[in-house]
């Protein structure tokens, strides 16, 4: 799942257009491979909105989380990637890893509480970015955190809603691209066949599955040994016979 | 695993943050003259990226990035009891480098580290310093490959040779630099060990990722003997698979026939061990991976191979070394 957090729907309003996210009510907007939040200005409403989201959504850590959306910055026009927040407050900084190439120039940010009226070269400045970490690193690992500003101005002047959906257009193929993302699937757990086969109790059954996987592993077929073992047996009527069981197939796995 | 393979990664190094107390060291300066390309992102300390929470360090194998700063800790330490201390009473290893660019499925960085990154400390200075005060003391010996593969970095910054310079200029010091790497550069002294990790070309491919082919490594042994080096040899940790004991067989044999044993120093043999403490970490980082998949015994807080399997293991190479190297000179496991 990728998730999307901008402080403003004006930010959020072309990926809502282009992928065709239902709106679910509270500024939340979602298709099957995306959920998108209007967080609101600032860092509180960005960490407030942040962790609501997570909580009704419950995120994965396999999931993406994105903020996208504008910054104060020179250059008006150029989207960057972020590789380097400062909370200007606290004066904390936070990096999320570099793992995807989105094919972006790159600029540190600093996030502030006020809208700035004049800006350093080479820095980019928002209201949001450093919270929205704080909070989704407790849910997904930094490499999947990414953070992708566009310069709207270098002065808080002439920034209208228009003009932002606008600067936003052009970032439907990074949030397209990230749309791409590998769906992790959950090996199905084939030990569990033998739960029952076998009496198994919860360490047993973790053992088990254990084995069968070190099995695969070693590239031997485990229903083969433990079909095997188990055709010895006349009757595995109790969790004593079971035990014997899983501890044959241990030796026979340690045994090459 | 990387983050996505639908998804296009950074690649190594593409990345160098720096601490900005070492910034206009020159040490700093020659290292990313190596990556003109790269982002340089400042940083105020270096655990700052280092000892980030929530690490994935599987996913940033692939783009793993460069830390350059200063370690102002710790700089010597005791082995560990699990180590072999091949007889020498004040046994220490030391980091200049933590992390390493190669990817063993059973290697203890994963257990002691969060990241994949790599944190080069370009205060070497410090570290000689801290290691010639101990020298005062006496004879020391020290592992400088620890929790790294210098060697391999050796294309980065050559901390292998400031090393042997250090050994070969300061009494009571010996230095083990041990090493899987393809290139490897050579300093003959006798208080220079160059220790070769040696395993079967499957368990290369399957295990170590990234490192040196066995033929290679026989390549580099031969080299280091010729060129006079004082070498060890670790048969460690060997690897419980389903043909072991062909793999190993076939690698002792390519061994016996390659190397002249009569000028290697000393051998070890071992089999994997892996900390309690981490071995569902190493198994979520390397889910395929038997060496680590294991139903292991615990022993000491190590997950080990059962006894008997271990001897088993560490025989076949014991028996293979009969009457090509004395007994003395084999520390097994
Ligand atoms: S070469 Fe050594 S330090 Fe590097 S990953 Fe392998 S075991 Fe670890």
């Amino acid at each position: 799942m990728l998730y999307i957090f901008s402080a403003l729907y004006c930010e959020l309003a072309p990926f809502v257009n282009a992928f065709t996210l239902e709106s679910i009510g509270n500024g939340v907007y979602r298709s099957d491979r995306c959920i998108a939040t209007v967080t609101g200005v600032g860092k509180v409403n960005a960490a407030y909105s942040v962790g609501r989201t997570f909580a009704l959504f419950a995120p994965s850590s396999k999931d993406i989380v994105l903020n996208i959306g504008v910054a104060a910055g020179e250059n008006e026009g150029q989207t960057y990637l972020v590789n380097a927040i400062c909370d200007a407050d606290t004066g904390h900084d936070y990096y999320p890893d570099m793992a995807i190439n989105l094919g972006l120039p790159e600029s540190p940010l600093t996030s502030v509480s006020k809208v700035v009226t004049s800006v350093d070269k080479n820095m980019l400045y928002d209201m949001e970015a450093s919270s929205i970490y704080q909070t989704a690193i407790k849910h997904v690992s930094p490499d999947r955190i990414l953070f992708v500003k566009t310069v709207s101005d270098s002065d808080g002047k002439d920034v209208t809603p228009d003009k932002v959906s606008c600067l936003m257009e052009s970032q439907i193929s990074v949030v397209s691209l990230l749309l791409n993302e590998t769906q992790y699937v959950d090996t199905e757990n084939n030990a569990s066949k033998y739960y029952d086969v076998l009496h198994c109790s919860e360490y047993m059954r973790l053992e088990l599955g254990q084995l069968y996987h070190f099995a695969d592993t070693l590239g031997v077929n485990p229903d083969d040994i433990l079909d095997d073992i188990i055709s010895s047996y006349i009757d595995i009527n109790n969790r004593k016979i079971g035990r014997e069981v899983l501890d044959e197939f241990k030796r026979r796995l340690t045994k090459f | 695993m990387n983050l996505s393979d639908a998804l296009p990664n950074f690649k190594p190094f593409e990345h160098i943050y720096v601490e900005d107390k070492v910034k206009d060291l020159p040490d700093t300066k020659a290292i990313l003259a190596n990556f003109p390309n790269a982002v340089v992102i400042p940083i105020k300390h270096y655990k700052d990226v280092f000892n980030r929470p929530r690490q994935d360090s599987s996913a940033q194998v692939g783009s793993r990035a460069l830390i350059l700063g200063s370690n102002e800790g710790q700089r010597l330490f005791k082995g560990a009891p699990v180590c072999q201390d091949f007889g020498y009473d004040n046994f220490m290893y030391t980091a200049s480098v933590q992390g390493c660019i190669y990817n063993c499925d059973y290697c203890f960085l994963k257990g002691m580290y969060a990241t994949s990154n790599i944190a080069m400390f370009v205060n070497f200075d410090d570290y000689a310093r801290d290691v010639k005060e101990e020298c005062v003391k006496g004879p020391l010996y020290l592992c400088v490959s620890y929790d790294t593969d210098l060697q391999g970095l050796s294309g980065i910054i050559d901390y292998c040779g400031r090393w042997a310079e250090l050994a070969v200029s300061t009494p009571n010091l010996t230095i083990e630099i041990r090493t899987k790497a393809a290139n490897v550069s050579f300093v003959p002294n006798p208080s220079v060990i160059y220790a070769f990790s040696v395993s079967p070309d499957e368990m290369v491919s399957k295990f170590e990722h990234g490192t040196a082919s066995f033929n290679r490594r026989v390549e580099n042994i031969k080299s280091a003997i010729n060129a006079g080096c004082q070498v060890r040899l670790c048969f460690d940790p060997m690897i419980y698979t389903r043909e072991w004991r062909i793999h190993y067989s076939h690698m002792m044999d390519v061994m016996l026939k390659e190397i002249d044993f009569s000028k290697i120093k000393d051998v070890s043999v071992g089999t994997v061990r892996i900390s309690s403490e981490y071995i569902k970490k190493f198994r979520k980082a390397a889910p395929g991976s038997c060496a680590v998949q294991f139903p292991f015994d615990k022993e000491d807080g190590y997950c080990v191979y059962p006894l008997d399997l271990r001897s088993e293991m560490t025989g076949l190479i014991c028996e293979r070394l009969k009457g090509v190297i004395s007994d003395d000179r084999i520390y097994c496991e």
